[in-house]
């Protein structure tokens, strides 16, 4: 069982995704090594892009273009690795790994990922809803919109 | 006791600051809520959000009943958005 947690600076791109999901494997040499080992029998990633279209304090919608994210570290960093290993244990996970971005993330790209495995479907897909409640509720991170 | 607030997102917004000072009186050694009641006392434009801010002391989330420093990095966190 392990988890890992990536704070990264402007949009997530697929390279970092793999590499991070490599490390985690590595981190647990003894444990399931992924999908292909025969103990995991679900897979269930999670991207957040950033929309285009935003909801404004009057109630409209706006065009942005892109988000920028304010990050307080190291507790960012320490509250998401910190929600990882709950999710991880509180689920039975096999693994945990999330990468979040700081800084300006256009619109289209990736700025969330979370990827979960598990032995079976429902504790995944309740687990990727449990992070992100957690994640909304408790990792200083805060996102302030660049106007079109 | 004079102690400085690190703000972020809508906090730091509302504020026109990312940082303000609180005075805590003459208490060596305040509470986490009285840090937040002085602060909203102090500081009107955050009074709204403090409803449902924690204080985040040395990077971690504090209770209401632990105490702080002046040497303490003091953090307000209100609704947070990450995703």
């Amino acid at each position: 069982m392990t988890a890992q947690a990536d704070i990264v600076v402007g949009a997530i791109e697929e390279p970092q995704v793999t590499a991070a999901v490599q490390r985690a494997r590595e981190l647990a040499p003894t444990g399931p090594k992924g999908e292909v080992d025969g103990e995991t029998g679900a897979l269930v990633r999670f991207d957040g892009r950033v929309r285009r279209m935003e909801r404004t304090e009057c109630g409209g919608e706006r065009e942005l273009a892109a988000l920028d994210y304010e990050v307080y570290e190291p507790m960012a960093s320490s509250q998401l690795h910190e929600l990882a290993q709950r999710v991880l244990h509180a689920h039975g996970l096999h693994r945990v790994v999330v990468l979040h971005s700081r800084g300006v993330v256009p619109v289209g790209a990736v700025s969330f990922v979370l990827v979960v495995e598990s032995p079976h479907r429902a504790e995944a897909l309740a687990a990727t809803v449990d992070f992100i409640d957690g994640l909304k509720r408790d990792v200083p991170i805060w996102k302030q919109p660049v106007w079109a | 006791m004079v102690v400085q607030v690190l703000l972020f997102g809508g906090m730091a917004r509302m504020a026109g600051t990312s940082r303000v000072e609180v005075d805590l009186g003459c208490s060596q050694t305040p509470s986490v809520s009285r840090v937040l009641e002085a602060l909203g006392e102090q500081h009107a434009a955050l009074q709204g959000a403090l409803d449902t801010a924690r204080l985040a002391v040395n990077s971690k989330f504090a209770s209401d009943g632990d105490t702080v420093s002046a040497s303490d990095e003091l953090v307000v966190i209100a609704l947070v958005g990450g995703g």
